[in-house]
């Protein structure tokens, strides 16, 4: 997808469908979505499972990525958005199980579910 | 002198009688509270009040969704000029996945209606070219109910994508505001689309 809020709406298309959509994308694109995930996927109640690679952390490369990056909890949670975080604390072995979960509880919570994945350690 | 401009509503239903059984995404207030106004609340249509820009996309993510339950059955978008502009990256994405059974109406009065009528980008932007040059199957563009009758026939026929601009007027119908839960309409929406073809049920099991 060339922007995010552009998959959001695929993804709502191919959740009606019947289809599993899994968007992957990172942080810094965040406010690319909101208004697309709170104007179709929050209202109509559409389970959509967002991985999310984080930057800005500990271990940054980029000297301005952190502004926006480190405000992604807020403004998921000023979205209304519920948010797991996987990250050094979640042994490797468990990624996959508990990106299983993060699936099954949008589905079973009607509503999109993002993961946000730390690979930078912290 | 030019000849009068198609109504909306009168488009809405010539579209609406075309594909009576093929899933129908429209875009925003003003194209669905017209389309309800002259079809009703039918099963096949499913109505998104209010994410601009993002109407092609849903209906892209329908056809994928959808491409090995009726390999011959369109899906169509019907989309505002003013919000395909909010969106126009789709344009590229469809052309680049080229879903066989997509079809977008776009139904162009060159102006933002609902928010007073200001004018869109449009009228300077030859769309039909746009289309084919990001790699879609065919695009035509029409102004008369003959030449919207005929490009119909050949959108339905046609292997997607293909997209048809309409050029219409800026009249609207008096109707009144849509206030149907959104939650209810895509489950109305899911289950038109269970009862009509053979969809991926995965809503049901876990």
């Amino acid at each position: 997808m060339p922007r995010e809020e552009e998959g959001v709406a695929i993804a709502a298309g191919l959740e009606l469908a019947g289809a599993r959509p899994v968007l992957i994308f990172q942080d810094n694109g965040i406010g690319n979505l909101l208004t697309s995930l709170l104007t179709l996927c929050q209202p109509y109640h559409l389970p959509l499972l967002a991985i999310v690679s984080r930057r800005g952390g500990l271990g940054e490369y980029n000297s301005m990525i952190h502004t926006i990056s480190e405000r992604t909890e807020a403004l998921l949670d000023a979205a209304g958005v519920r948010w797991f975080q996987l990250d050094a604390r979640t042994p490797d072995d468990r990624w996959a199980a508990e990106i299983e979960r993060a699936w099954a509880f949008a589905r079973a919570t009607h509503r999109p579910v993002f993961v946000l994945v730390n690979l930078m350690g912290s | 002198m030019t000849a009068a401009r198609l109504d909306r509503a009168q488009v809405l239903r010539f579209i609406d009688a075309a594909a009576p059984d093929s899933p129908v995404v429209l875009s925003l207030g003003g194209i669905s509270r017209e389309m309800l106004a002259v079809a009703g609340r039918k099963g096949n249509h499913f109505v998104s009040l209010d994410a601009m820009g993002q109407t092609i996309s849903v209906a892209l993510g329908l056809a994928l969704g959808l491409e090995d339950s009726d390999p011959t059955g369109k899906v169509l978008a019907v989309e505002g000029d003013g919000s395909l502009l909010v969106g126009l990256s789709v344009l590229g994405t469809v052309g680049h996945l080229k879903p066989r059974r997509l079809v977008v109406y776009v139904l162009d009065n060159g102006v933002y209606l609902a928010t007073g009528g200001q004018p869109t980008a449009a009228a300077d932007i030859d769309l039909v070219t746009v289309a084919t040059a990001c790699n879609w199957r065919g695009a035509r563009q029409v102004r008369t109910a003959e030449e919207l009758a005929a490009a119909t026939a050949w959108a339905l026929e046609t292997e997607g994508p293909v997209l048809v601009r309409v050029h219409v007027g800026t009249a609207q119908l008096a109707v009144p505001f849509f206030l149907e839960d959104p939650a209810i309409l895509a489950e109305d929406f899911r289950r038109w689309l269970r009862s009509s073809m053979v969809t991926r049920d995965l809503h049901s099991v876990d």
